[in-house]
């Protein structure tokens, strides 16, 4: 059990974001956070992330609380990709993502962060993008160069663990249909080398095509947590979403979700 | 800023680090020189430079005695003050503009400026009441040991009213500097509505600034509580780099958050106070200068800080050098200078900015 949580709750004023949540997440696969909106995936995050002390329970990154860690040695470890992808004042999208080798500095050398943040844009197909200025790229191009960023933080192995994290939140979330699979054939392929990710996602079918496990929260609870097959059955989900779903086994290996628009609704004029 | 024109240009090109800083730290020197030549009485300034050379041991020969007093007694103390307050607030502008995430941001947001200038005033208006207790030679320290206080004492304040579950929250204190800014400026519009005349001179060029007090006196004790935060600002550039990324994302990189946000405060409040403290309030040095650095070499923390620094010292300089002779042998307040000169400067930049996009 390399990151763990055990059952964390997290509380703020009357309200309870997350109750008595166990998981874990392990080297070599990827981990996808599902749940409706305010069910807790981004609050759990945080936690793993040690960016919040959680009011209930224990979060253990190999054997120790996140929080506990040195900062920079934590940074070194793990990548976390939030929500926000502001970026004040012009930087370049070079300089944003060189920002990832921050906590490396004076273990690695100048030459090996350029090679790093040249593999890191291309991988998250941003290299075109280099010398534009971060603020003037649309939604999607700055999701991908904060992508590359994450990537280019827990490029390469750290002496400080046996394995590094990337937390990415919702990182698809203004990705056109390329670049959706684009980023997470990205993730797989860290995780082929014993990376272990944590991914929060909206999409089901892209969480069955890429995720190992998976975790449904439902309103600070979790309501299903294991392989991504059993675990994202049909019932639970229409249970959990409220929405009218159906799956179909093409013969690629992972379902497809089919959502239905609700039959009574008002559509466009045929 | 710069984005507008950039985006015309279609990628940014960044100069190298080492000729953008030597460029500065030649223009500052110059300055200084300038300031040390031009005034009433004309020194050549090769002169000026043996005079220097002379007194450090360097070369044989002086000046002569009358310009050799001018230069040491005079004109020395005030460049020396000027290039390390105008590196001061230049620097402490950058770094509280890359810490509130915020180009607009100003050493003074925090209140510091404000504190001082209230503390100085009602040393001014109601000093006589009470100095009388300090002995003489006290005396001249107390206006500049009230305002290093008083400004000290108006960031804490703030810093304080900021402070939620043990974490500063930025837009808070943003709030908090606001509140607490307006509260000294009604005091001091109090002070100043109970103030006499000769209180209301000294008073107003407080308010507006003025190297014209320099002496050898203040110096010692001035320049290090200037300068020293003022280089220790330039250890944090790779944070205020990361802080342009959002507080949690800079957290995320293995930037500690709280104690990184505590530093600069108290490093910008340090320097600031005592800028303040020994030639009032100065606009616009801290919001311009790091805005040219930016538009010159690109938002990196590295270059900004230290090239701010020297085109801080050399621009407040400058104008100290300009306050002195555009109305001789009167002086002008150095606050009117750099406003008159940074407000039409910052006009022409939005103007630039509006055209740029339209094109």
């Amino acid at each position: 059990m390399t990151l763990s949580a055990h059952s964390v709750s997290v509380r703020i004023g009357g309200a309870t974001l997350l109750h008595d949540v166990s998981l874990s997440a392990q080297p070599g696969e990827v981990l996808g956070l599902l749940g409706p909106n305010g069910a807790g995936k981004s609050t759990l995050l945080s936690l793993l992330a040690g960016d919040r002390k959680a009011d209930g329970g224990t979060v253990r990154l190999h054997g120790r609380d996140p929080r506990a860690w040195p900062a920079e040695a934590l940074a070194r470890v793990r990548a976390v990709m939030t929500q926000s992808a502001s970026v004040a004042f012009d930087f370049t999208v070079r300089e944003v993502v060189e920002l990832a080798r921050l906590p490396h500095a004076g273990r690695s050398s100048a030459d090996d962060n350029r090679d790093i943040v040249a593999a890191a844009l291309d991988l998250a197909d941003a290299t075109h993008l280099a010398d534009r200025i971060y603020p003037s790229l649309s939604g999607g191009e700055k999701q991908r160069v904060q992508a590359a960023r994450a990537l280019a933080q827990v490029w390469s192995a750290t002496d400080d663990a046996p394995c590094r994290f990337l937390m990415l939140d919702e990182p698809t979330a203004s990705l056109d249909l390329r670049h959706q699979h684009g980023l997470l054939g990205a993730v797989r392929r860290f995780v082929a080398e014993g990376v272990g990710a944590v991914v929060v996602l909206h999409d089901i079918n892209l969480a069955a095509a890429y995720c190992d496990r998976v975790a449904l929260l439902d309103d600070g609870r979790l309501a299903a947590c294991g392989r991504t097959r059993e675990t994202l059955a049909v019932e639970r989900l229409v249970d959990i979403y409220g929405v009218k779903l159906t799956a179909i086994d093409d013969g690629s290996g992972a379902p497809h979700f089919i959502v239905q628009a609700p039959p009574d609704g008002p559509r466009p004029a045929a | 800023m710069t984005s507008v024109a950039l985006k015309a240009a279609g990628a940014a090109r960044r100069p190298a680090a080492v000729p953008v800083l030597t460029v500065l730290a030649i223009a500052a020197g110059l300055m200084g020189l300038a300031g040390l030549a031009l005034g009433p009485m004309r020194i050549a300034p090769l002169d000026a430079l043996a005079a220097l050379g002379h007194r450090l041991g360097l070369v044989a020969s002086g000046i002569a005695q009358q310009e050799e007093a001018v230069l040491f007694a005079i004109r020395l103390p005030r460049v020396l003050l000027s290039l390390a307050v105008g590196a001061a607030l230049a620097a402490a502008g950058a770094a509280m503009q890359g810490l509130f995430r915020n180009p607009l941001a100003d050493p003074g947001l925090v209140g510091v400026s404000s504190g001082a200038a209230l503390a100085a005033v009602a040393t001014i208006v109601l000093g006589d009441k009470v100095l009388h207790v300090l002995h003489a030679w006290m005396r001249p320290w107390a206006l500049p040991v009230a305002a290093f206080v008083g400004g000290l004492l108006a960031t804490a304040l703030v810093r304080r009213f900021g402070m939620r579950d043990g974490r500063a929250s930025i837009a808070t204190i943003l709030l908090a500097g606001v509140a607490i800014n307006a509260l000294c400026g009604a005091g001091i519009g109090l002070l100043t509505f109970l103030a006499d005349e000769q209180q209301l001179r000294s008073l107003i060029f407080w308010t507006m600034g003025s190297l014209g007090a320099t002496t050898w006196t203040a110096l010692p004790l001035a320049l290090p509580l200037i300068v020293i935060p003022t280089i220790m600002l330039m250890t944090s550039t790779r944070a205020l780099d990361a802080f342009a990324l959002g507080e949690r994302e800079a957290g995320h990189l293995g930037v500690d958050v709280e104690r990184m946000k505590r530093r600069l405060f108290v490093l910008v409040a340090l320097a600031t106070g005592a800028a303040v403290s020994v030639c009032g309030i100065i606009g616009f040095v801290g919001l311009v200068v790091p805005h040219l650095l930016r538009l010159i070499c690109g938002p990196g923390h590295r270059l900004v800080l230290p090239g701010a620094a020297l085109l801080g010292g050399a621009l407040l300089t400058a104008a100290d050098l300009a306050a002195r002779l555009i109305v001789a042998p009167a002086e002008m307040p150095i606050g009117v200078v750099t406003a008159l000169v940074g407000g039409p400067f910052f006009l022409w930049l939005l103007v630039r900015r509006l055209r740029l996009s339209e094109t």
